[in-house]
């Protein structure tokens, strides 16, 4: 059995370890109930760690980690797994993160829970307030801070920068300190 | 079957400094040409159009290139590395996978040996670059404010600084109170429209791609520049060996297409900008076993002196919500209260601290930065709490050279072409960890000065080995150094390496300003060379 084959056993593997990875409560959707399974194959049909991670897990015993399983052993298997290889547990926590949390309806229930829009970030953007000049006053007036190297430039630099921390410096200028 | 043709000058590599490199020369109508091993990733590409964009990071957008494995990437061994490779290969190179964070090195930094007796010292000085910090503001598009106290004197930048948002200005207000230095960073992301460039609108994951060209990875800034200039770029185009002559000077590179056919171009100067791994793991394989060392490595130093810059996080919980997913990445504000040496902290040198927004809705499910989500029961309310409500400090520590961390070469492994692979060894030295240890405790103090309710730490970063460098030192003494103050090799003096490889010491910051800088400045040395052999 292996992700490539997607027939329907292999699917409700899928959506069992979806289902124990993302039980779901009272506000959030099980994983399982969602049908991740087809998203799952998707993903790592173009991905070949999560293939080889999907396929390994698709190999392990069915006992424990089957759809008919209880979710006290399907936990109990899942958490056996991650001891005894970790880098196929966390490949196949990813791809199922990935399918449950990029999946429209979380991402609608994401949205209606807190200011997040439900679409892409783009084009609408986010956004934020610019920085006041003034934010930066305590800072500023608080000296001076960087290392003097002991070459010529930097004392004259850094008497200038004391005297006027806020002077605008061209290129021109600049430039002369390496002359 | 083989193809050959001639140019001036041949760069290896389309990213940061190659790309910077090869607009300076086109600019004084030098016939350059460029071989890039990637293709062009269109701005328009990046995913944040796509409701799944965040999958993306997981898989054909993933910085590692060993979870990436894309046709053009080559492996790079991990296993004896604290800290595991990240790297883009297209044009732009890591830029495009890149946050843009834009802080230049203090002018300790080219000093580290003299004032703190660590280390080595740079040839050449801040003073040196700082006109070439300049031009690459410019060139690159650069937000931010002058007059941080805490660096040198800079012109004003091109736009105000990107936005605090809600964390930010918390954080900030808790840095007054404590007394400690803070500063809108210096960030390559434009905050108003220049151009055909638009204003960054905070949509978040920089490090996906920018498809408003807000952020200025180089396939943006300079790269249009240098083609309208006459340079030539070569994409899908796999450098395999440098060439010398039996006098020992470089005369070009063989190279491989898409098809497989191998090329041979002439040049009269080869430049590789091909980052701190690649750089060194072209040289080590050149030559093939007529030169067992590789090629430029007559002090024994090539691939010797790996530095990362180990990172630590730690992130502040509030209890309201904080927006964190708004806003660029990886930049609200930079703090470097403890970036120069005071040896009663327990270490020499020092350490940057970057406030990091949040992310996502997966990539907060996935742990995000020092994270801490179980799967299962409890799985939900965990997330209910932190997304959203989160922000970061990034610690960003000073890594001094140590020769036993090093890039090698794996001839067991080798990339599609049969070119053998690079592996990373690496450990954390004990000064690096104390700054680790430091620099929690310093995040904890602000986060809860700033009122967050738990703060949860991560010692280090594993997946942060962007910032690679070292791998092929500059100095003046041939036998202590691969590369002369002008990046040329010492054995090979037309043969130029102008990527991260050739920094002696890593500083405390992200450090592609100065790696570009560094290239601006190795072209002007090629421009005065080549006007006193006309």
């Amino acid at each position: 059995m292996t992700a490539a084959d997607g027939d329907g056993h292999t699917r409700r593997r899928l959506n069992a370890a979806a289902s124990t990875l993302l039980p779901g409560n009272a506000d959030w959707p099980d994983g399982g109930t969602l049908g991740l399974a087809d998203r799952m194959i998707a993903r790592a049909a173009g991905t070949p760690r999560f293939r080889a991670a999907l396929d390994e897990f698709l190999r392990q015993p069915d006992e424990g980690l089957s759809p008919e399983a209880g979710s006290a052993a399907r936990d109990e298997a899942m958490a056996a797994l991650q001891a005894r290889d970790p880098g196929v547990f966390g490949l196949l926590l990813m791809v199922v993160y990935d399918a449950y949390y990029t999946h429209p309806d979380v991402l609608a229930l994401i949205s209606a829970r807190t200011s997040t829009r439900p679409g892409p970030p783009q084009p609408e953007g986010h956004r934020l307030p610019l920085l006041a000049p003034r934010d930066l006053t305590r800072v500023q007036q608080s000296g001076v801070r960087w290392r003097d190297d002991g070459e010529p430039a930097a004392r004259a630099v850094r008497d200038a920068q004391v005297a006027d921390p806020d002077r605008v410096w061209s290129e021109e200028e600049i430039a002369s300190w390496s002359e | 079957m083989s193809a050959r043709e001639r140019t001036e000058v041949v760069v290896v590599g389309a990213g940061a400094s190659g790309a910077a490199l090869t607009w300076r020369l086109a600019q004084a109508s030098v016939k350059v040409t460029c071989l890039e091993r990637g293709r062009w990733h269109a701005p328009e590409e990046a995913p944040q159009h796509h409701s799944d964009y965040e999958g993306s990071r997981l898989r054909e957008r993933a910085p590692n290139p060993n979870h990436r494995g894309a046709p053009e990437d080559y492996p790079v061994l991990e296993d004896r590395s604290a800290i595991k490779p990240l790297m883009f290969n297209g044009v732009g190179g890591s830029t495009v996978l890149w946050s843009a964070h834009a802080p230049r090195m203090h002018p300790s930094d080219f000093r580290v040996h003299t004032l703190d007796r660590v280390g080595v010292d740079w040839p050449i000085s801040y003073w040196d670059l700082a006109p070439y910090y300049e031009l690459n503001d410019r060139i690159s598009g650069m937000s931010g404010r002058h007059g941080d106290p805490a660096n040198p004197p800079r012109t004003p930048r091109t736009t105000p600084p990107v936005p605090l948002g809600a964390a930010g200005h918390r954080v900030a207000e808790a840095l007054d109170t404590l007394g400690w230095h803070w500063w809108p960073p210096d960030g390559q992301i434009l905050t108003e429209d220049v151009g055909n460039r638009l204003a960054c609108n905070g949509c978040g994951p920089c490090e996906l791609g920018c498809p408003r060209r807000s952020r200025s990875s180089a396939d943006v800034t300079y790269w249009p520049g240098a083609l309208a200039s006459g340079a030539r770029l070569v994409t899908d185009a796999t450098v395999t060996d440098v060439l010398l002559d039996g006098s020992g000077r470089a005369t070009g590179v063989q190279w491989i297409d898409e098809s497989g056919l191998s090329h041979v171009i002439d040049a009269d100067a080869v430049v590789l900008a091909c980052n701190g791994v690649g750089t060194p793991r072209l040289l080590l394989t050149a030559g093939g076993d007529a030169r067992p060392d590789g090629i430029a490595n007559s002090s024994g130093l090539l691939g010797r002196n790996l530095m990362l810059h180990p990172i630590a996080a730690a992130t502040g919980v509030f209890s309201e919500p904080v927006d964190s997913w708004a806003g660029n990445t990886a930049f609200a504000l930079l703090t470097q209260e403890f970036y120069e040496t005071d040896r009663s902290r327990g270490f020499v040198r020092g350490y940057e601290m970057q406030l990091v927004r949040g992310h996502g809705p997966l990539i907060t499910a996935l742990g995000g930065f020092a994270l801490d989500v179980p799967w299962g029961r409890g799985h939900h309310e965990r997330f209910d709490a932190l997304f959203g409500h989160v922000a970061t400090f990034a610690i960003t520590c000073e890594d001094l050279p140590d020769p036993e961390n090093r890039v090698e070469i794996d001839p067991d492994v080798t990339d599609r072409h049969g070119v053998p692979a690079a592996r990373m060894i690496y450990r954390v030295d004990d000064n690096s960890r104390a700054m680790i240890a430091h620099g929690l405790a310093s995040a904890e103090r602000i986060f809860e000065t700033a009122g967050a309710r738990k703060v949860l730490t991560a010692g280090l970063v594993e997946q942060a080995g962007f910032h690679l460098m070292g791998t092929a030192r500059m100095g003046s003494d041939p036998r202590t150094s691969v590369v002369d103050p002008d990046c040329r090799t010492h054995d090979v003096p037309n043969l130029v390496i102008v990527d991260g490889s050739v920094f002696a010491t890593s500083g405390a910051v992200n450090p592609t300003p100065t790696i570009q800088a560094v290239a601006l400045r190795a072209a002007d040395r090629l421009l005065a060379d080549r006007r006193r052999t006309l």
